[in-house]
């Protein structure tokens, strides 16, 4: 049980303070958030950094304010994010402010008892607060901004604190959070510390009515006195997913910054930070997002269950936010403003219009070029030029009897289809009764703790457990160690933002890895560094021997000399993700390209920023067998790159991931179908350069396309339908995400030919209407997801008038997201397309 | 309680040999069950409408019979609860996952 021992902070108590007190003293109940800020119980330790403040786990208790270094943790254990105490002597300028907002919490807040308080201090990077200290409950801790004289309301507090917002990934946070930590030592003000809020199972939550997140490293180190170009580095490293932001002006403004380690100054700043704290906005779907938009005032709900590497993101934007205020400290601001700057090409996605670069244009254009360079294309005989040929000949004949305007798309073809099903009684029983394997799991994933031996449980049901439990922010040591016992097999965990380094060091020494077939350790950045490996996983040669399948996705702090161990110590390497590990360069490629060259048959490099497309081209001809390669989010990917690699390494290839590699243009497609002609799925996000042609090429050369995965791109919708009609039976796979000129060709072609399809993606094709979606779901008859986010013209009409009796629809506005969705299961992990077990 | 019918109903036997007499529309919950007594060619179990289950526990199987009463009643609009043991959970959900339920 966590204690605090409350006593009345002043600077000169804190300097005088001295003495570290592992614990608290415990303190009545009756007041959860008394807080005592000056209690430092961790401060010499803290200081280096580890979150050694850690406390164990404990029961939900009061929540002990004082520990303002210190962040209880939940049951489920969880990473507290330990706020590493600035120095003691550097005083408590934050004490005061936090015990004005304990004040407050306690007049206002029922605070649920599990409620950490976290420390001012969270200057720590290990903001670890993702460890999932949420058990069903948003834990409310945390917190609050708020200064008395601000009398916010009451709602302001849950920031659940350590939950990370959903966000798995750490390792934009963390990188900061070192950054933070250098500056550790200077005198800052201290900041309350973050907020953040996670939500989870939000559903049941309800209790605020807006949970917002704020994240406070981002503030900490806009608090800093000196501006962090790095920090706009590390931002660029580590991109993730796109997220907005909206924060409050205040939230942004940490404008009067200013002084350090006084008192009144920090409580000034405290006071004007007053008010409700940013909300966090974040789009689930990357698609979705044009640009970024201001950061608006008013607090909105934030919603994130699931995470994925925001935290970076979001820091990007408060940066951004910061920026464009107005602030007295002008330099520091001119410095944020600047990282903005750069950063933000680099998320903006532009609309053709404005590209200025090569190429095409806008979307008006584009069609008359498409039509001139379909004309080569279609010179070619293949499927795909006939089926443009009938298409266009058929608007055509549509348009001339209906005498519309061509430009009016949506119309120049008919569509019959009629709802089958009764309107009014649509049967939403669809969502059914939960299984019992799902209710077994909940059930599992709620009492993971009491879990107490794994052994006799099929390697499907741990992932699928450990999966749960990363989800729902429990996964913990116990666990893993839970995975580790015996000698396993596979072992996954999706998240392991909140492993730290002695965690990972005392589990995996006493780990027998001599029939590990498959480890995947995602956003470990934060635990695992190169000289852990050296004395873990990596410590001799071979000593993994079967490791067929490694993941070490957003390992931030790997770099190549850790890889390099890595490699000599798993010799059957068959699939690597490296994605965005920042450190990661061409040398890595050239380590892997000398030793695993003709084993190697999957590798992931999205968003590794530190590698250079053309460097690592040498390295990457040594790959015999390469199947899968995946580059995205790299920019320096070039149609010169494309055309090499897949002369070379063409023949074997069956994936391609190019997705944002926005240099690309038609020629690589022209290449890539020419070399590749067992491709089975491309990925062509975001690749605004890419006209018709394109698809002529694909669909005259790679003619085993599974998936395809299109989005943003500027496609028409001809040329589109022509791709479906020439090779739609193989498809099983399609996204046409955001392809804003998907029409009603595309819908006929898709529900003509299309019989084999699976998951289909249609959102933010907003020219589909009722009956053009429900043509397809009706005629696809192997159709199990559809997603149709976005797409304001469909209505009941089609929920409840189609007459597929397997289909998800996902995305229909005002329906609960992803609530009672099975989607489909995802390949557990690569290596998916050859047999693994036959080398064995 | 009426009586069943002899047709109406199934039985499912569990390792230590313990019978129960479930409803046939509740036994085909479960998809394995339900193939087993509806495909065509003939299955023993289609022939007597006995099925037996080595694998599984009679706690288990009467937790398992539990739930596909409980199913039928969630579907037909009445939602509420199903209390799981947790020291049963790890058993039953595998006993779960075979049965495809």
């Amino acid at each position: 049980m966590v204690v605090l021992r409350s006593r009345t902070v002043t600077p000169q108590t804190l300097a005088k303070d001295t003495t570290p007190s592992p614990s608290v003293v415990p303190q009545s109940p009756a007041v959860p958030l008394l807080v005592s800020p000056a209690t430092p119980p961790l401060s010499a330790s803290r200081r280096s950094g580890r979150l050694t403040s850690r406390s164990p786990p404990t029961d939900e208790t009061p929540p002990t304010t004082g520990t303002k270094r210190r962040r209880r943790r939940s049951t489920s254990a969880g990473v507290c994010s330990i706020a590493k105490n600035k120095a003691v002597d550097e005083g408590n300028p934050a004490a005061d402010v936090v015990k004005q907002e304990a004040e407050e919490l306690e007049a206002s807040l029922p605070v649920s008892p599990a409620t950490p308080f976290l420390s001012a201090h969270r200057r720590s990077g290990r903001l670890a607060s993702r460890s999932s200290s949420i058990d069903g409950t948003p834990r409310s801790t945390g917190r609050k901004r708020r200064s008395a004289s601000a009398g916010v309301s009451s709602e302001n507090e849950a920031v659940v604190e350590g939950n990370p917002a959903a966000d798995g990934v750490a390792s934009e946070g963390n990188v900061i959070a070192d950054r933070v930590k250098q500056e550790a030592e200077e005198e800052t003000p201290q900041t309350t510390g973050r907020k953040r809020i996670a939500e989870s199972k939000s559903a049941e939550e309800g209790n605020q009515a807006a949970e917002r997140v704020v994240d406070v490293i981002a503030e900490r180190v806009k608090q800093e006195e000196q501006g962090n170009d790095g920090k706009g580095l590390s931002l660029v490293e580590n991109r993730s997913v796109k997220r907005t932001r909206r924060w409050t002006s205040e939230e942004k403004g940490k404008g009067k910054l200013g002084e350090v380690g006084t008192l009144g100054t920090a409580i000034d700043v405290r006071n004007g930070e007053l008010r409700v704290p940013g909300t966090l906005i974040i789009d689930e779907g990357r698609a979705e997002r044009e640009g970024r938009q201001n950061p608006s005032r008013q607090p909105s709900t934030v919603v994130t269950e699931k995470a994925s590497r925001e935290e970076q993101e979001r820091l990007k934007e408060r940066t951004k936010d910061a920026l464009s205020k107005k602030t007295e400290s002008g330099s520091r601001m001119d410095q944020f403003k600047d990282a903005a700057r750069k950063n933000a090409a680099r998320f903006a996605h532009f609309e053709a219009q404005e590209h200025q670069e090569a190429a095409p244009p806008g979307v008006e254009a584009a069609e008359q070029s498409t039509e001139g360079d379909d004309e080569k294309v279609e010179d070619w005989p293949g499927p795909f030029s006939t089926a443009m040929k009938i298409i266009r000949d058929r608007s055509n004949r549509m348009n001339l009897q209906s005498e519309r305007a061509t430009s009016d798309k949506a119309n120049s073809v008919a569509i019959n289809w009629t709802p089958r099903g009764d309107v009014g009684g649509c049967n939403r029983s669809r969502t059914l009764v939960p299984s019992l394997e799902q209710l077994c799991m909940e059930g599992l994933a709620k009492n993971a703790d009491a879990i107490t031996s794994l052994e006799c449980v099929p390697d499907v049901f741990r992932h699928r457990l450990s999966q749960l439990l990363c989800d729902s922010r429990k996964m913990n040591t116990h666990f893993l160690n839970l995975l580790a016992c015996g000698s396993p097999s596979e072992i996954r965990i999706r998240d392991c933002s909140w492993l730290t380094e002695e965690e990972f060091t005392d589990c995996v020494q006493g780990l027998d890895t001599s029939n590990l077939t498959v480890l995947q350790l995602d956003y470990s950045g934060r635990g695992i560094p190169d000289y852990v490996l050296h004395s873990t996983l990596a410590a001799s040669p071979g000593s993994m021997p079967v490791l067929n399948t490694l993941s070490l996705n957003g390992a931030y702090r790997l770099s190549d000399i850790g890889l390099r161990s890595l490699v000599s110590a798993a010799p059957s390497l068959r699939c690597l993700n490296l994605s965005q590990c920042s450190l990661v360069s061409a040398t890595s490629i050239s380590i892997l390209g000398d030793s695993l060259g003709s084993t190697l048959q999957e590798l992931y490099l999205n968003d590794c920023q530190s590698i250079d497309a053309m460097l690592m081209l040498p390295a990457l001809l040594k790959f015999e067998n390469l199947e899968v390669l995946s580059v995205g989010g790299i920019e320096s990917v070039s149609d010169d790159f494309i055309t090499c690699f897949v002369a070379v390494c063409g023949h074997a290839t069956k994936e391609l991931v190019l997705s944002g590699c926005v240099k690309l243009t038609d020629s690589s497609l022209k290449a890539i179908a020419t070399a590749c002609p067992r491709l089975q799925s491309l990925n062509l996000s975001n690749l605004r350069q890419l006209t018709d042609s394109a698809l002529g090429y694909l669909a005259n050369g790679c003619r085993e396309i599974q998936t395809l995965k299109l989005c943003r791109n500027n496609f028409s919708d001809e040329a589109i339908a022509a791709f479906v009609e020439a090779y739609g039976e193989s498809l099983k796979d399609l996204s046409l995400n955001n392809v804003k000129q998907v029409s009603h060709n595309t819908a006929l072609s898709v529900a003509r030919r299309a019989n084999n399809l699976q998951s289909l993606d249609l959102s933010w094709c907003r020219n589909l209407a009722d009956e053009a979606v429900g043509l397809i779901v009706d005629s696809c008859l192997s159709l199990k997801v559809l997603k149709i986010f976005g797409c304001d013209q469909l209505t009941d009409v089609l929920l409840c008038g189609h007459s597929n009796p397997v289909v998800e629809i996902i995305g229909m506005k005002m329906s609960p997201a992803l609530t009672n969705v099975r989607v489909i299961d995802a390949h557990a992990f690569p290596v998916h397309y050859s047999s693994v077990l036959s080398s064995m | 309680m009426t009586e069943m019918r002899k047709e109406d109903t199934v039985k499912l036997i569990s390792a230590e040999g313990f019978e129960f007499v479930i409803n046939k529309e509740a036994a085909m919950v479960s998809q394995t069950i339900r193939n087993m007594l509806t495909s065509p060619g003939s299955f023993a179990e289609a022939q007597h409408g006995e099925v037996t289950f080595p694998e599984i526990s009679t706690t288990i199987l009467e937790k398992i019979c539990q739930y596909f009463h409980w199913s039928l009643q969630y579907a037909s609009g009445k939602e509420t609860e199903f209390p799981i043991e947790p020291e049963l959970t790890l058993e039953l959900m595998m006993a779960a996952n075979y049965l495809h339920t």
